[in-house]
Formats: C-alpha cells, structure tokens, sequence
C-alpha cells in the first residue's frame, strides 16, 4: 500500500484546564432539574400544619441522626419498629391502584400512591411502624373515610412510616 | 438591639424570613414559593454527590419535608437557608448509603496511604489551581466518571465550590467540617481528579 493512501495520524487532542473541564459538569449540572412541586404537594398532609403531628422526639445520641429523630412523636417510641418496605409489601394485599377504600380495623390502607408505593417495595428500604392516636378527623389528610359525627374522638392507629414523616400505609387498631 | 427568633433572618433578606415566618405558620403555598426557589440548587448538589437521579430525589423532598416540620430549626445565624437545605438532604443521602451498602461512607481522617498519594502528587502540583492544571481533553460522560470515581470526602467539595459555586463557608457548613478541612479536601480533589484526567502544569 502507498503511503499516500494511509490516512493522515490525527493529532492528539490539545490538553485543556481542568477548570475548563469542571465548568462543563457545572453546565450539564444545571440543566438537571428537581422533582416538581407537585410531586412533593401529593406527599403534603391537608392542611400542612398537620405535619406537625410527627414532629419533634427524644433527643438524639448523634448528629447523624438527630434530624430524623425529630420527626418522631416521643410518646410514640414505645411503640416504633423497624421494617422493611419490601417486608410490609408482602404482608400486605396487592395493591390494585385503585382509591383505597374505607376496610375494617386491622387491614394497612396504602395511602402513599400505587406508583410510589410499588416503587419503594421493589427498591426495599426502611420504614417505621408508629403506633400513634389521631382524631377521626385526620384520617381525611390520608384519603380516608371517617364519621363527621365523630371527628375530634381519637382512633387509635398504627402508622408506616418514611424517616422523612412520608406516610407510606395506615391501618386503624380499634 | 431587637433579637431575632431563631427562624428569622437579617433585615436584608426580609422576603426570605417573611417566606419562613409564613410556613412556620402553615402555609402551602409559602413552602411551595421556597421550594420553587431552592429545590434546584438543592437537587443538583444530591445529584452530583451520589449520582443516583431517585435518591436525588428523595433526598430534595425529605430536606423540604422535615423543614416543613420544623422550620423553627433552622437558624439563619448559622448559615443560608440553601445551606441548611442541601446540609438535610445529606442527612438523607447518608442514610440511604448506609442501607444500601451497609458500611459508612465518611472517613473523617485521611489514611496514610492517602497522605503518601498526595505527597507525592503534589511535589509537582502543589498550589496548582484549575486553570494550571491540565487534563486530557475529555467527554462530559468521562468527565462525571472521574468525578464519581473520587471518594465522598473529596468528591463533595468540588461539587459544592467547583460546580455549585458555593462559598466556601456555606460549603463547610453543607459538609459539616472546618473551613481549612475543605480547603483541603478541595485542594487534593482537584489533583486527583487531575491524576485520572492525565495532568500536568502549564509553565
């Protein structure tokens, strides 16, 4: 083959400032954008200020954990174990997707979305069982049925819960 | 003097402790007016810190989420709003490396071994900043690589300084250490990730 016919050895690429290179992450960085409001209103309880039910706990032992430890009612620590999502999925019915529907003590509603729900169980996780009292009235923030008659008296509930105060399934125990 | 309550802000960032004031009392479409303001910066650092778009995600609405809480915990003397933001959508990225790896993902001292990387590093680089230090010309694809590829410790000062443009202080307080800490950990980031890009200094 001639010599002529090889193609011409390309040159290697000009060295560049890693800066040059940190500003191009920090362009594409800024093109990502966050989860919209909407997914974040839909997690919200009706009104907000009810979030303040699961605000505030013992103290923590670390600063690690202190932020998650304040989301826990104190009184409710007697009653709080550790699950997995995925284990509670199976101890659950299959969630259809369809509204949940009002159920007899003892039976968990999922109340965080078919999506959300389906997704959390297949990534597994970590989930809190809170033992807490609502009144009947609350039950509403979570899509749930109640008795307007009855809306101050308490229920006691058990609730399934994110670190975050995300409330991922309910079920009423008396 | 007036004192201030430990959600409000200096005068010259009424609008943001007004903003504070409204959802300490309720209200919706205050934390969404936050939200719509911080969510990104706060996102893009999750993002960038773990690479993983649904823990991103979830840490961005678990730090909007536990402000909505207690909004009374933050303290505006300490630090930004976006700062304290990002600092609990740490709090979440941890915790969920921890369940997913089962190991902690923070080393609060550097190794020996890692002292003796940099030593050696930095005969030739020491003080090099970013725009002496030079790296083959590379995608942005190989450029998130290297990035990913540097350990927590030093992956996180680049992201809060180089690509957020934080202050170095906010950047301290987001990642819980002293001011010389970062400045440290930025300063061997930056050759590591010079090392791996292929590097040497202009004259």
């Amino acid at each position: 083959m001639k010599t002529r016919d090889l193609p011409e050895p390309q040159p290697e690429p000009r060295p560049v400032a890693l800066a040059q290179g940190l500003r191009r992450l920090a362009a594409d960085l800024d093109t990502r954008e966050p989860p919209s409001w909407a997914t974040l209103d839909a997690k919200l309880p009706r009104p907000l200020s009810a979030l303040a039910a699961v605000a505030v706990a013992a103290p923590a032992s670390s600063a690690a954990t202190r932020w998650r430890a304040r989301l826990w009612p104190r009184w409710a620590a007697a009653g709080l174990a550790m699950v997995s999502v995925a284990a509670m999925a199976l101890l659950l019915a299959v969630f259809s997707g369809s509204q949940p529907a009002a159920s007899g003590p003892g039976e968990f509603v999922v109340v965080a979305g078919a999506e959300r729900w389906l997704r959390l169980s297949s990534e597994g996780g970590a989930a809190w069982l809170v033992q807490t009292e609502l009144p009947q009235e609350r039950l509403a923030a979570y899509g749930l049925p109640y008795d307007p008659g009855r809306a101050a008296t308490p229920v006691r509930a058990e609730l399934l819960m994110r670190a975050s105060g995300e409330v991922l399934a309910l079920r009423i125990v008396d | 003097m007036s004192s201030f309550a430990p959600w409000q802000v200096p005068a010259r960032d009424a609008d943001l402790a007004t903003l504070v004031a409204r959802i300490a009392r309720g209200e919706r479409a205050a934390l969404e007016q936050l939200y719509r303001r911080e969510a990104g910066a706060v996102y893009r650092y999750a993002l960038a810190l773990s690479g993983n778009e649904a823990w991103a995600a979830d840490a961005t609405q678990d730090a909007f989420l536990a402000f909505a809480q207690h909004p009374a915990a933050f303290d505006a003397q300490r630090g930004s709003l976006g700062a304290y933001l990002a600092g609990a959508a740490r709090h979440t990225l941890l915790a969920l490396w921890r369940q997913a790896r089962g190991e902690l993902v923070l080393q609060d001292a550097d190794t020996d071994a890692d002292a003796d990387d940099d030593a050696q590093a930095a005969d030739s680089l020491y003080e090099a900043c970013p725009e002496q230090l030079l790296v083959r010309a590379q995608s942005t694809r190989e450029l998130w690589r290297a990035l990913n590829a540097l350990p927590f410790i030093y992956r996180e000062p680049v992201v809060l300084v180089d690509l957020q443009e934080r202050s170095y202080l906010d950047a301290a307080r987001i990642a819980g250490i002293e001011l010389n800490t970062l400045r440290t950990r930025l300063h061997r980031a930056r050759l590591r990730l010079a090392h791996m890009l292929g590097a040497g200094v202009t004259p």
